[in-house]
């Protein structure tokens, strides 16, 4: 029997060989060269799979001297993994990162501004100023366009991925309600004459069923015309007549026309879930969402978000290509990355992704040669790309993520009826102004 | 003894149904009276068993369901996990193959480098509850039996550390472990962890309730240090130390954050909680991959915790409990 003090001792003994000899048996940090070219991908694996290849199509061009390496990171806590990066020194050439992310890399100052690129390349391709960022879809490019303290803007990167919801709806609840499937709702008028004939609560069917996030509530503010900040960003116009008519029309989906199933509440069944299960008719959802809704064998369709009084709009997101900065980098280097982010969102590489992932390209030059041989899946897929010609950029604040935290605890309590419309948006209102936007 | 063998004999000439009637009227005849009160009170107790018993299989069912969803998750078709649909149409193969595949597994194994996490975190989690245990049982023992200046002062300190939250320690921790050239190695995930100041804490009131006398006992005997912590104090605070081992093997067993960001991205050393996070995007997770690679990795807690049960449960009531 081995007595506690020889295990002590071989623990002991264990610690000292490890913190000798540990870092033999893993991988040595560094060892990239000045014509290696690092990107961290936040892909998932039929993503990050095409995006290597692409990758590794770019470095075998003719007369590239330069070879991109991917590394995959994880999609959650990536924003812990840029920090730190950074905080090390050690940051990669190129990030992945979400599109909210872009404005506080940008505010400190970790990022390369990549205009002088742009213009370079417009010269020597004798193309017109702005021709370039002309090419990508506006609410994408926007996301890329921030303003530096002296109301100068500058650019950094290019949108790699976008997207932004549309209304699905069950061909089967619209059957089952006499409707045809063929001819959805096209204004929020004819929304709720379909919500009321979709929905029986009897039987938990319900019209409709809505997030309550202030990204999913954009689709209706901008369809109502809201303006979120003012010209100069220093006042949020969220609490604007349209705005109060906006959030007016949410509350009465659940109140006052009780087409809204609670999809919104805390414990209430949510949109994706309930939309599988037949529970909600119509729902709010992106592109990333069909082919779960195909495998789970659900019938639907998906149709352009319907009109307000300033017409179809939707919210953007998407994840945007960054080149980080780095004074000890050779300025060859930093064009590679300019033509690697340009390679990848050509339209020729747009095209070629969207066909095979079947998502939205980010280049509309791009939007003519997509090829998709289901036609249903095509039919989708070009109701998104027809949408996002309509989208709207979210708010540029340096902290997205507290307008968030401010706004939808307001626009819940309106939804439950504790405070009226009018009160909840003033609320937020003066929380924003108080604490985002004097940042 | 004749007269034994007589009787037996007269029995086995008795016709069976004779003895079985003789035998029934002993047994009414003897039979006490069931008084009333007994028997209602007999009933009141199967009743309130009963209660009993189905509230508890509730209650485990509640506890179960987690881990019954997580299989039946990690085995239902993808795309598929959020239909509430959980039995097949048939009761046939192709009835099961339509909602239920092995694939996932397979896939977590063929495609995601499964057993890489699995391996690296067993080594992470493992080492760092050996190291982190042996010493929170050496800071434990001197807090608790040893004199020295500023000693209560020194714990009071130590203690006070708990209520910063652990986010907080994130960024000075990644700067020192880099600047110590630990970045992506075993040492960078293992050794920032070892000082586990609860660790100490739990020791500590542990090792309080064990009498002096034993310690004197052994001095009087010529027990030099080293011997009385590891004859005396080790094994009577074993179930506290099973317990540290525990709790601090399922820390790093899970710790997400910390092992993401001191990892370069597609590291050799990357851990379970980095390599679960793969399956998850901005707009969901691919639920039937992560619910497959998830029942693998419970596998080392779920065997730890049957194995030191015992001791786990003695070490969590014990240090409560004022001898």
């Amino acid at each position: 029997m081995i007595k506690s003090s020889n295990i002590l001792t071989i623990a002991v003994g264990l610690l000292l060989f490890f913190f000798v000899f540990g870092s033999f048996f893993c991988s040595k940090p560094g060892g990239l060269g000045d014509m290696d070219i690092l990107v961290w991908a936040s892909y998932g694996p039929d993503e990050y799979k095409l995006f290597e290849t692409i990758a590794h199509r770019w470095s075998s061009l003719k007369d590239n001297p330069y070879k991109v390496h991917v590394a995959q990171i994880p999609w959650m806590g990536q924003e812990s993994k840029y920090r730190t990066s950074l905080i090390a020194g050690a940051p990669p050439d190129i990030g992945r990162v979400d599109t909210p992310f872009v404005p506080e890399l940008a505010h400190n100052n970790v990022l390369t501004d990549i205009k002088q690129y742009l213009a370079a390349e417009e010269a020597e391709k004798k193309m017109d100023t702005g021709e370039i960022l002309a090419q990508y879809v506006k609410a994408a490019i926007d996301s890329c366009i921030i303003k530096d303290k002296n109301g100068v803007e500058r650019v950094f990167g290019f949108p790699d991925q976008t997207n932004g919801a549309c209304l699905f709806y069950n061909k089967d609840s619209f059957n089952a309600a006499g409707l045809d499937t063929e001819i959805p709702p096209k204004t929020w008028d004819e929304f709720i004459d379909f919500g009321k004939k979709l929905t029986k609560p009897v039987d938990g069917i319900y019209g409709f069923g809505m997030d309550n996030s202030l990204w999913w509530s954009f689709p209706f503010f901008n369809t109502f015309g809201t303006k979120f900040l003012s010209d100069d960003g220093s006042k949020c116009l969220l609490d604007s007549k349209e705005g109060i008519a906006a959030l007016q029309f949410k509350v009465d989906l659940y109140k006052k026309h009780a087409i809204e199933g609670g999809a919104w509440k805390s414990g209430g069944q949510n949109t994706e879930t309930g939309f599988i299960n037949g529970r909600y008719a119509m729902v709010l959802m992106g592109p990333w969402n069909v082919s779960r809704f195909k495998a789970a064998k659900v019938n639907f369709g998906v149709s352009l978000i319907p009109a307000g009084p300033a017409g179809t709009s939707t919210n953007v997101g998407g994840t945007n290509m960054v080149i980080f900065r780095n004074d000890k980098r050779p300025a060859a280097k930093l064009r590679a990355c300019y033509d690697f982010l340009r390679y990848v969102t050509s339209e020729d590489i747009q095209a070629e992704w969207a066909s095979k992932l079947r998502q939205i390209p980010v280049n509309l030059k791009a939007y003519d040669k997509i090829k998709i041989t289901d036609k249903e899946e095509e039919k989708i897929l070009k109701t998104f790309m027809e949408q996002m010609k309509t989208a709207q950029a979210r708010p540029k604040v340096l902290k997205y993520s507290q307008l968030e935290t401010i706004i939808n605890p307001e626009m819940e309590s309106a939804l439950s009826g504790n405070i009226s419309v009018e009160q909840a948006l003033k609320n937020a209102v003066e929380r924003i102004n108080r604490e985002v936007l004097t940042r | 003894m004749s007269n034994k063998n007589e009787k037996i004999k007269n029995q086995e000439a008795a016709p069976p149904d004779a003895n079985l009637s003789s035998a029934v009227a002993v047994i009414e005849n003897n039979a006490p009276v069931m008084d009333p009160k007994l028997h209602a009170a007999r009933y009141n107790r199967i009743i309130t068993r009963a209660i009993l018993y189905f509230l508890l299989s509730v209650g485990a069912l509640v506890v179960l369901f987690p881990l019954i969803w997580m299989i039946l998750t990690a085995m239902k078709q993808p795309g598929t996990a959020f239909k509430f649909s959980f039995l097949p149409d048939s009761l046939s193969y192709e009835g099961f193959s339509k909602l239920y595949t092995l694939d996932n597994f397979k896939k977590v194994f063929a495609e995601f480098n499964f057993m890489k996490y699995f391996f690296n975190s067993i080594i992470v989690a493992s080492l760092a509850a050996v190291f982190a245990t042996t010493f929170a049982c050496m800071a434990g023992y001197v807090f608790a039996k040893k004199n020295f200046i500023y000693k209560d002062l020194l714990f009071y300190l130590l203690v006070a550390t708990m209520m910063i939250p652990g986010m907080m320690y994130l960024v000075p921790q990644f700067v020192i472990t880099v600047k110590l050239g630990w970045f992506d190695t075993y040492q960078g995930l293992i050794i920032p962890h070892l000082a586990n100041i609860f660790g100490v804490f739990m020791m500590r009131q542990f090792m309080r309730s064990i009498p002096d006398s034993l310690i004197e006992a052994a001095k009087l005997d010529g027990a030099s240090e080293w011997q009385i912590f590891t004859i005396i104090i080790v094994p009577m605070a074993m179930p506290i130390i099973v317990t540290l081992f525990l709790l601090t093997f399922l820390f790093h067993w899970s710790n997400f954050i910390w092992q993401l960001v001191i990892t370069k991205p597609g590291s050799a050393i990357l851990t379970i909680p980095v390599g679960l996070a793969y399956f998850s995007g901005p707009h969901g997770s691919e639920w039937e991959l992560m619910m497959a690679a998830s029942c693998f990795s419970i596998i080392p807690m779920a065997v730890l915790f049957l194995i030191a049960q015992n001791f786990f449960i003695e070490g969590m009531t014990k240090g409560a409990v004022k001898e």
